[in-house]
């Protein structure tokens, strides 16, 4: 699709994946061939209605899900049905992915401790991703004693620790107040400059996946399909109020307003 | 943050007023005992007075003799209960973890758990004879169903997405049991330990009751009461009942401790 595209590392490479699963009235596909890449660096937004298979599309990346068909290559190894290496997921539902009898150094720190890397290192790593989303202060603290924003920067900054190759992130700030998502998507911005970490986002939020992006995959609902493979060259850094008044933004929002809310109508209003 | 400074001088007010009310209770009872003992409603023969009781109690809780019986007892108890532990965690975890072998133990435990301790004593006593073992056997036996229960209930409420979250980590099969499905069923498990170091205290009295010839405090009840007093009946069981109301109360405690971060504790405790 883009020229410049075959020179660079591919993190991630998705063809023909189809996911399906047996219901009582035969095999549904939850997702139906999907093809796209993502390149080294890149953040790339899916958006798509609720119950698109957005997360089904996601749990098969990280190898919580197993495909029906196609081939996935992280990094250029093929997804065997094992977890790939490297990738790291957040979830949308912070509160029940922290371990809550860990404080929030242990929480960022478990996913390190299993690769025998030295104590050094580990506390050195999560130090730096605990000051990267600014809650360095709070490493002693569990939590459930943190506010629901500060939770999923935890759950954040524990992926960051993990310093993956591919970062997949579930609708992470779909649990979250209005400024308190603002906030979210500016930290995870400047934490996406600063480190450069591959990202996958998925959003049902359209503005959400054009503010962050510097591509959307816009997928269709029931089964998956992609709709629009789009770039964003909205210049960085981006800011909350003036972005989303740019021509581009406007313009490309109402874009992909248009492919996903036309075809279910007044359904797609119903997110979560 | 003020929600868990406030929490914290409401918990202050509400844990003070506890243990006093259960002494409310507890004296309500013994008041209503002694009047009814002293008007004669309850034959004097049978039911000594509440400050008789009490008195006797006291006597026994500075005899050598005696605090050597509950000693016995409670080391009995105590290991019986270190090997239910030992026995009932890990088959609950199994059970727990791993559908095919709930389903083929499921009926069979639900067959077996009702069996009372008292049923097996004459086996016990064929096996391991007039001693400590029988009694330890049979605490291990009755003490083992609740931790067992516990434990399985435990694997069963480990939240979905904590193990994904895990697993996405790359976390194999054993280490997501040990790092993540048992720390967050340990509180399950302790309520099951907790709930069976009450029964296990009542099986070991009442074993050492039966085979009489061992030491502790079912045996020292047995000799004491031969001669035809009661007293020594009731000044034990008073004791036994404080004794089970220390440990449950101690052990309650050390779990607000340990488990301060499980939501039934959150904001209580340490």
């Amino acid at each position: 699709m883009h020229i410049a595209d075959a020179e660079r590392t591919a993190v991630l490479d998705v063809k023909g994946l189809v996911h399906a699963y047996a219901t009582a009235d035969g095999v549904l596909e939850a997702i139906s061939d999907l093809t796209f890449s993502i390149y080294e660096g890149e953040f790339v937004s899916i958006v798509g209605p609720s119950g698109s298979g957005k997360t089904t599309l996601l749990k098969v990346l990280a190898g919580l899900l197993h495909a029906s068909r196609g081939d996935v290559r992280v990094a250029g190894r093929q997804l065997t049905g094992n977890v790939p290496q490297g990738v790291a997921l957040v979830f949308q539902d912070y509160s029940r992915s922290l371990f809550p009898w860990l404080t929030v150094r242990a929480n960022v720190e478990l996913p390190l401790t299993r690769q025998g890397m030295a104590k050094e290192e580990i506390a050195r790593r999560s130090r730096e991703s605990l000051a990267a989303v600014g809650l360095l202060d709070f490493e002693r603290r569990y939590p459930w004693e943190l506010s629901g924003g500060m939770q999923q920067r935890v759950a954040i900054s524990r992926a960051l620790a993990f310093q993956p190759r591919l970062l997949l992130m579930d609708e992470p700030f779909a649990s979250v107040d209005a400024q308190t998502r603002a906030d979210l998507e500016d930290l995870i911005a400047a934490v996406h400059h600063r480190y450069g970490t591959t990202t996958l986002f998925v959003t049902h939020d359209i503005d959400e996946s054009v503010y962050l992006s510097d591509r959307v995959l816009v997928l269709s609902a029931h089964p998956a399909r992609l709709l629009l493979d789009r770039k964003v060259t909205l210049p960085r850094p981006r800011d909350q109020v003036k972005t989303r008044e740019l021509p581009e933004f406007v313009h490309l929002r109402a874009e992909i307003a248009g492919l996903i809310l036309r075809p279910k109508g007044l359904a797609a209003g119903e997110d979560a | 943050m003020g929600g868990p400074a406030a929490a914290r001088t409401n918990r202050r007010r509400g844990r003070l007023s506890e243990p006093v009310k259960g002494l409310v209770g507890v004296l309500i009872v013994g008041m209503v005992w002694q009047f009814a003992a002293i008007l004669g409603f309850m034959p004097p023969a049978y039911f000594p007075t509440a400050t008789t009781v009490l008195g006797y109690a006291l006597t026994l809780v500075v005899q050598p003799v005696f605090l050597s019986h509950v000693v016995e007892t409670l080391a009995s108890m105590l290991l019986g209960l270190l090997i239910a532990a030992a026995l009932a965690v890990p088959l609950g975890v199994l059970l727990g973890r791993f559908r095919v072998a709930y389903r083929l133990a499921n009926t069979l435990v639900e067959a077996m758990r009702p069996i009372p301790a008292l049923a097996l004593t004459p086996v016990a006593i064929l096996v391991f004879g007039l001693t400590s073992a029988t009694t330890v056997s049979l605490v291990v036996w009755t003490a083992s169903w609740p931790i067992l229960i516990n434990s399985v209930y435990g694997m069963h409420s480990v939240d979905r997405v904590a193990l994904e979250t895990a697993r996405s980590f790359g976390f194999g099969r054993w280490q997501l049991i040990y790092r993540v499905a048992l720390p967050s069923a340990a509180p399950f498990i302790a309520t099951g330990i907790r709930i069976a170091i009450g029964i296990g205290l009542a099986v070991t009295v009442a074993t050492e009751m039966i085979t009489g010839a061992g030491n502790g405090v079912g045996a020292w009840i047995v000799v004491a009461s031969s001669g035809g007093s009661l007293l020594p009946v009731y000044a034990a069981a008073v004791l036994v009942g404080l004794l089970g109301y220390l440990l449950n109360y101690a052990f309650e405690r050390l779990e607000r401790r340990v488990f301060a971060w499980h939501h039934s504790f959150r904001g209580e405790g340490v």
